[in-house]
């Protein structure tokens, strides 16, 4: 059983995810300020941390650089703040991901399930050459398959060509006829379309939200990109 | 409190000036001492037992004595006894028939020569005006030779013959003296001076007398009563009883300069020049006062035969130098054109009423003598003490407890030419000062200072003192001031007449342009009219070049301003204008728009900082709604789980379910449209290519069209239109287009999204068949909470055309919306990058890589 630690000074906000979480079977300790939930990381073993970071006494931003100072258990800040510059700096400090408020509850869920899959498995690396981890996904080249955070994706022919190529040039970006050229090995013509597409339907089976991806992001006007740092 | 420091003091800053002028004072006399012993180094140690210093001190009691009694005594020696001198006498004969007393004094060093023709009636005293006594007491003649007194002025009158007459005792007694003029030499305006002494018959009290007379128009044979004189008796003693009356008859037309043409003098062979200080000493020439001077006299005396007086003057001006205590006869000529023997006797009158005074003149004179070796060190010392005291006034000048800087009091306000005036005038006093110290004897002969005169001349020396103290705080703190020239006469009136210009500049330059350019053509024509009179064509010349000047830089001015009227309008409100080569009006001009562009830049950064603030406002409240928000929505999802039986209440929850997500979404955009119109937006502009853009949108949004019922046509030209956009805003644009397109539009209907290339800008436009009738105008529907439906009842805040045109403006992208009919209609206009079109479909390996370009390279190649 996975231990969660909710860490909010909002008492309702708790209670809610609670209910949510229970119902997944995590273990649950809840903390009200930055200075509790420390405490409890230092005597608990937890597996995923979601906190505030407007909290009293102690907030999320001090707590997480004490806590990253002693144990790397994933963090997920769950916050009000939605400027870029907060997620920047969240981020940043160490934290593993970034949830505003008013949040999906299935896609926290999902998120959670993730992070705990990625921190249990952490360590073990690709066996061989022809596998490429970034972040959760996992692309295997031998028997063609990928996995999300340890669960299978099934992936159309050209889909996964897709991806294994912007997986394996992680970072760059990609203009379609780019794509097209490298991975139909035809000179593209008029192809813009057709790659946004399988772009798309990409994102929505590897992505938990496909409107705010992870992984393969669209860098608008210029092309495709798969996120080198998840 | 704290300490005032020493400068700070004003208490010691007066006793400083004081102390300055005190020890000026004392340099002034001690200087003056020590030039005298200098001169006069011979002067106190005598060398002749003739010309013993004493001479008249020692001895002088006997010379009146004798003088007294001679006629009586007949004697060829005894002794005598007056007022504390007392001594003996011995007559002895000398070559020419006359005798010579010597008296010699029991004091110290005493001893006088009485000089004596062979008559028992005549005497004649050494140095000494020559008196006719009896004991009848008639004042038979005055000598030709009588005396001058050097400083006085007056020239003995040569044959002046005054006679006493009816003078006997009883007669001078009874009050019946009478003076008779006899001789003819006693001219308008000339004076008899005479001494009457009396004594008392019964209490034996002497009087004693000196009397002026002023013969003004007297004539030869006029008897004119010499008056009684009974006043004055503390002088003489009881052995004094004799009847003294003498005469000396002065008169003042000696010639002004005749002081100096006595000066020199010939004594046997040797030739004193008194203006040189040398004496001619058998055909060598000595320096007064010097020791071989007084050697070769000595022994030229010694060789020659001369009158004993002759022979005492001799060695006493050799001796003595410049000296003005010695007697000394000399021949000269007096104004009238006369031969006149002159002798200057610088111990003025030995009368009885000032031996006294003489005494105390010796000793005063010894006292010096002996302090004489001082008065350098003295000198020196005093110097550095005023040294000292100046240089703690200079200091402490214009220093004042609690005064920043210097501290300008009342003194330093006074201008300063008063001082100078002081100064100027201080000067010849000075001077006149120095000469009445250096020359009159104050120091060697009290008995001649009239006290007054002495308080006078040491009051100018010490108010010089006091004056160069003031004048000197004063300049130094002016000085250090630094403004000197504010409290001048000159710099108040150089500073009247700066502001007279000033004022006519003022004037002038308050003229509109139009009147100087008048004035300024009128200037040239005069000088060109004046030229071509006088037909000079160089004045000519001269006045079109200097006026090409003038225009030349007018309009390099003009065109300064017109540049930084450009920047103003550009919106570049942070330059000024350089002011160089402006003047006058466009100077002014200049001012002006500065101030427009400060004042538009205020409004600016105003605009801005309350833009900022509400957007910081905005989020805030954003941020606390938030918060409850989150509950809201949470629980009502948990409770949408939850069975519940009751489809009422299922309907409600779905309801609250809708309304929460609305709020969310409006939350949301509120918080971008102020982001958005407040600037507060980062902007990354990156050449991006506009027909993947729209085919990427549409990517986006393909499924919720269709779910719509919605049928997109695309069109996008062939060739890349290529911008410098921040795609992320860009597509935030389109997204914000596409749903509304999705809320809005009629179900069935086609939606036109296309680009084009319009000459430099591309031109993208979304057009679709609105649900409803739209009533309002485009830019209507750009505005904040505007809908196309007034029932406000769809989803969507009302604030997605209005951030799509706030994110547009940000990227200088053109936003439109126009509404015909019911076709809605958005446009953008892009300008688009110079190289547009270059960037054709063909490389691949140097595509743009956003980070660590290289690193992912190699997996790429392996894994291809």
């Amino acid at each position: 059983m996975y231990n969660i630690l909710i860490c909010d000074d909002e008492k309702d906000i708790v209670s809610a995810l609670r209910i949510y979480l229970q119902g997944e079977g995590y273990g649950l300790y809840e903390a009200y300020n930055g200075s509790e939930a420390l405490k409890i990381l230092r005597s608990v073993k937890i597996h995923c941390v979601l906190m505030d970071i407007m909290m009293p006494k102690v907030d999320g931003i001090s707590a997480l650089s004490e806590l990253r100072a002693f144990t790397n258990v994933p963090v997920i800040f769950l916050t009000a703040k939605s400027e870029d510059v907060d997620k920047i700096l969240g981020l940043n400090l160490g934290a593993d991901d970034y949830i505003t408020k008013p949040f999906n509850p299935i896609e926290l869920l999902a998120r959670i399930r993730s992070h705990i899959r990625r921190y249990v498995t952490l360590g073990s690396l690709p066996e061989s050459p022809d596998v490429i981890r970034v972040g959760g996904v996992e692309i295997n080249d031998v028997d063609r398959m990928v996995t999300v955070d340890g669960e299978e994706i099934r992936l159309t022919a050209k889909e996964y060509d897709i991806l294994y190529f912007l997986m394996s040039n992680a970072g760059s970006v990609y203009s379609p006829s780019e794509i097209y050229r490298k991975v139909w090995g035809n000179v593209p013509v008029g192809v813009d379309n057709a790659i946004a597409v399988h772009i798309r339907h990409l994102r929505e089976k590897i992505e938990i939200n496909p409107a705010e991806p992870r992984y393969l992001k669209v860098v608008w006007g210029r092309g495709y990109k798969f996120d080198k740092e998840a | 409190m704290k300490k005032k420091k020493l400068t700070e003091r004003s208490g010691l800053k007066v006793f400083a000036a004081a102390l300055f002028a005190i020890l000026f004072s004392a340099c002034f006399f001690c200087g003056i001492l020590t030039l005298i012993c200098l001169q006069n180094n011979v002067y106190f140690d005598g060398g002749d037992e003739l010309m013993q210093n004493e001479l008249y001190s020692g001895g002088m009691q006997g010379i009146t004595y004798l003088e007294s009694n001679i006629n009586r005594f007949e004697t060829d020696g005894g002794s005598y006894k007056a007022l504390g001198d007392q001594g003996e006498f011995e007559k002895s004969s000398v070559p020419d028939g006359n005798f010579i007393y010597v008296i010699k004094s029991s004091r110290d060093e005493g001893g006088a020569v009485l000089y004596t023709t062979g008559s028992s009636s005549a005497e004649h005293t050494f140095g000494y005006q020559k008196i006719v006594f009896d004991r009848r007491a008639v004042i038979d003649t005055v000598d030709p030779s009588d005396r001058l007194d050097a400083y006085h002025g007056f020239e003995s009158v040569p044959e002046a013959d005054v006679e006493i007459e009816s003078g006997s005792v009883d007669a001078y007694l009874s009050g019946n003296l009478m003076m008779k003029i006899t001789g003819a030499g006693i001219l308008e305006g000339s004076e008899a001076e005479f001494s009457l002494m009396s004594i008392d018959p019964e209490t034996h009290e002497v009087s004693y007398s000196d009397r002026m007379r002023l013969f003004a128009e007297s004539k030869v044979g006029d008897i004119l009563p010499l008056g009684i004189f009974a006043d004055n008796p503390d002088l003489w003693a009881e052995d004094m009883f004799t009847v003294e009356p003498k005469l000396t008859v002065y008169s003042s037309d000696l010639a002004e300069n005749s002081e100096y043409q006595v000066w020199q003098t010939m004594i046997g062979s040797v030739n004193i020049n008194m203006l040189t200080n040398t004496a001619n000493i058998g055909g060598k020439t000595y320096t007064l006062g010097t020791e071989e001077a007084g050697k070769a006299l000595d022994d030229y005396l010694r060789a020659v035969s001369l009158p004993l007086e002759q022979r005492a003057a001799l060695i006493s001006t050799v001796n003595n130098g410049l000296c003005h205590v010695s007697d000394i006869y000399f021949k000269g000529t007096g104004a009238s054109g006369q031969a006149v023997t002159y002798y200057i006797d610088a111990y003025a009158d030995l009368t009885p009423s000032v031996v006294n005074s003489s005494m105390v003149t010796i000793q005063a004179v010894r006292m010096i003598s002996a302090l004489r070796a001082f008065f350098p060190a003295l000198l020196g010392v005093f110097g550095i003490l005023l040294t000292v005291c100046a240089v703690f006034i200079i200091c402490a000048a214009g220093r004042r407890a609690g005064a920043d800087g210097v501290y300008l009091g009342f003194p330093d306000k006074i201008p300063f030419e008063i001082y100078l005036a002081l100064c100027v005038c201080a000067v010849p006093l000075g001077w006149a000062a120095y000469k009445y110290f250096a020359y009159s004897h104050v120091f060697t002969q009290f008995m001649n200072v009239r006290i007054f005169e002495a308080i006078i001349g040491v009051a100018i020396v010490f108010g010089i003192g006091l004056l160069l103290a003031i004048v000197m705080q004063t300049l130094s703190a002016r000085l250090k001031s630094k403004k000197f020239f504010k409290y001048t006469v000159v710099g108040a009136v150089a500073s009247l007449i700066v502001k007279f210009f000033k004022l006519i500049w003022h004037l002038i330059s308050s003229l509109r342009q139009t009147w100087i350019t008048l004035l300024i053509i009128a200037a040239y024509a005069a000088v060109i009219g004046f030229g071509l009179l006088a037909g000079n064509v160089y004045i000519c010349l001269a006045a079109l070049v200097s006026a090409s000047f003038l225009v030349m830089i007018w309009s390099a001015g003009f065109d300064k301003l017109r540049d930084y009227a450009k920047k103003i309008r550009d919106g570049d409100l942070d330059t000024s204008v350089d002011r160089k080569y402006l003047f006058g009006n466009l100077r002014k001009m200049a001012d002006d728009l500065e101030g427009v562009g400060g004042g538009v830049k205020l409004a600016v950064d105003e605009r801005m900082r309350s833009e900022r603030l509400k957007t910081e406002l905005i989020t805030n409240v954003s941020h606390d709604l938030k918060t409850p928000l989150t509950s809201i929505v949470n629980y009502v999802d948990i409770l949408s789980k939850d069975d519940i039986s009751d489809e009422n209440a299922k309907e409600h929850i779905g309801i609250l379910k809708r309304q929460a997500d609305k709020m969310k979404k409006l939350i949301e955009d509120l918080v971008e449209v102020s982001k958005a119109t407040s600037g507060s937006i980062n902007v990354n502009l990156e050449r991006t290519d506009l027909n993947l853009l729209i085919t990427q949108a549409e990517a986006e949004y393909q499924d919720r069209f269709r779910d719509c019922g919605l049928e997109p046509i695309v069109k996008v030209p062939k060739e890349k239109l290529i911008s410098e956009l921040d795609g992320r805003l860009m597509w935030r644009v389109l997204d914000n287009l596409c749903s509304n397109v999705c809320k809005y539009a009629l179900s069935g209907t086609r939606v036109y999204i296309s680009a084009e290339k319009s000459g430099e800008r591309a031109i993208i436009s979304f057009k679709n068949i609105s649900k409803s009738s739209l009533d309002i105008s485009g830019e209507d529907l750009m505005e904040r909470f505007v809908r196309g439906d007034s029932s406000r009842n769809t989803e969507g805040s009302g604030l997605g055309l209005s951030i799509a045109k706030s994110l547009c403006d940000l990227q200088g992208v053109g936003f439109n919306v126009t509404i015909d009919g019911d076709l809605f209609k958005a446009i953008m206009e892009i300008n688009l990058s110079d190289d547009s079109g270059l960037l054709e479909d063909e490389p691949t390996d140097d595509a743009v890589h956003e980070e660590q370009a290289e690193e992912p390279a190699e997996e790429a190649d392996e894994n291809a």
